[in-house]
């Protein structure tokens, strides 16, 4: 039995919109094991980022707990939710968020710049990871000369550069054409397979989360209402 | 402080060329004004036209300084929210955002203090000796006095306008961004 990665107890989240109270998520229970490959679909605004964004603590809950790789991280002081997501946890975000004034490289080694390790180690992680994503002869390239479809491989990169042990992405295909969005999910499968590492992603692509989705959370109206 | 950091900030400032080259310019001229200003009334004026041209280019020079830093966390705030996302902690934003203030400061600084010695070269090199000195514009302390309150009001700032940030979660600092 592999370990559990993230585990939701009863979560609950609620937002105040024009003053009215949205229930973005309602009494939430899953649990995610390590090396799985889950995806969260659902239509427009049922809660699947908010889902996202409490599972990866970069938003906390308003009720129950979410635990991460066995910490409870709904709690968590921000200085203590830093440390993790530099240590186990790696982001890819619908609109990439790379920082346009540095090269692709240099955006893939910025996770670990704060870190303790030599810049040479840092480098040396980074060509690594543009060359797992198949986008090493690109290093030197400015985001605003690359297209979608790389520009996204990049900030998968940046999320793989400190081997996390989850890798969460939001619509990460949502600004892609089709094949970019086919070959970014094969990316995404390979990583998967070969380190292991734990993902989740949020798509309201139906062929998308059938093909790719080995455990598929379906959402509405703020609950899950069925695990495949 | 990591030494890195503020390497990778310099970097990111020269990397920003217009609003780089924009405030250098204009923060030589006012290092420069501010300098003169100081020197005028502690070296040789002290009158009360003197004082009051020092107090107006202090005045402009805090001004700019602060507006400078609001400029530079509002152009930033989405790669602050991005770094925020994937596990900087505060104090690395900070180190960031405060080494990019430095790097404008010092490289402005640098191009005074290289005028102000071409200036004496060539006032020596014309004028005599005596007249020379009298028309040497500036002295050290003046000149650090200047370095130092325009980068000490920048740093305040850039922490005041820094904390609207680092104050919020970095998933409402990127929505608010979208």
């Amino acid at each position: 039995m592999p370990d559990l990665m993230i585990k939701a107890e009863n979560v609950q989240k609620e937002y105040t919109r024009s003053g009215a109270i949205i229930r973005a998520l309602i009494d939430i229970n899953l649990e995610i094991y390590a090396g799985e490959m889950v995806s969260i679909q659902g239509p427009t605004a049922c809660g699947k980022t908010t889902l996202l964004n409490v599972l990866s603590g970069l938003d906390i809950p308003d009720d129950g707990k979410v635990y991460l790789d066995g910490e409870n991280i709904s709690r968590a002081t921000e200085t203590r939710l830093s440390a993790i997501r530099a240590q186990k946890i790696g982001f890819v975000f619908q609109d990439f968020n790379l920082i346009d004034t540095l090269t692709a490289v240099e955006n893939v080694e910025a996770l670990l710049w704060p870190s303790k390790l030599s810049q040479k180690e840092i480098e040396k992680r980074a060509l690594s990871a543009l060359r797992d994503v198949n986008l090493l002869e690109r290093k030197d390239h400015v985001p605003r000369q690359l297209s979608g479809g790389e520009k996204q491989r990049v900030a998968v990169a940046r999320a793989i550069i400190h081997q996390p042990r989850v890798l969460f992405a939001d619509e990460p295909t949502g600004n892609l054409d089709p094949q970019s969005g086919e070959d970014l999910m094969e990316l995404l499968t390979t990583l998967n397979k070969d380190y292991k590492t734990t993902i989740v992603i949020i798509t309201h692509d139906e062929q998308i989360a059938s093909k790719y989705g080995k455990k598929r959370i379906h959402m509405d109206k703020g609950s899950i209402v069925s695990i495949e | 402080m990591s030494v890195r950091l503020i390497g990778k900030a310099f970097k990111l400032a020269t990397r920003s060329r217009r609003r780089f080259v924009i405030f250098t310019v204009v923060y030589s001229v006012l290092i420069a004004l501010t300098t003169y200003s100081i020197n005028a009334y502690y070296t040789a004026l002290r009158s009360s036209t003197s004082l009051i041209f020092m107090i107006v280019v202090l005045i402009c020079a805090i001004i700019l300084s602060i507006f400078y830093a609001n400029l530079i966390v509002t152009y930033r705030r989405l790669e602050i929210a991005t770094l925020k996302c994937i596990g900087w902690r505060n104090n690395h934003v900070r180190t960031l955002i405060v080494g990019e203030i430095f790097a404008v400061t010092l490289v402005s600084f640098i191009i005074v203090i290289e005028f102000f010695f071409h200036w004496i070269a060539i006032a020596s090199y014309i004028f005599p000796k005596k007249l020379a000195s009298a028309i040497t514009p500036i002295q050290w302390i003046p000149l650090l006095i200047t370095f130092g309150v325009i980068l000490g009001v920048q740093v305040v700032a850039i922490l005041i306008a820094n904390d609207r940030i680092l104050k919020v979660r970095p998933i409402q600092a990127l929505q608010m961004q979208r």
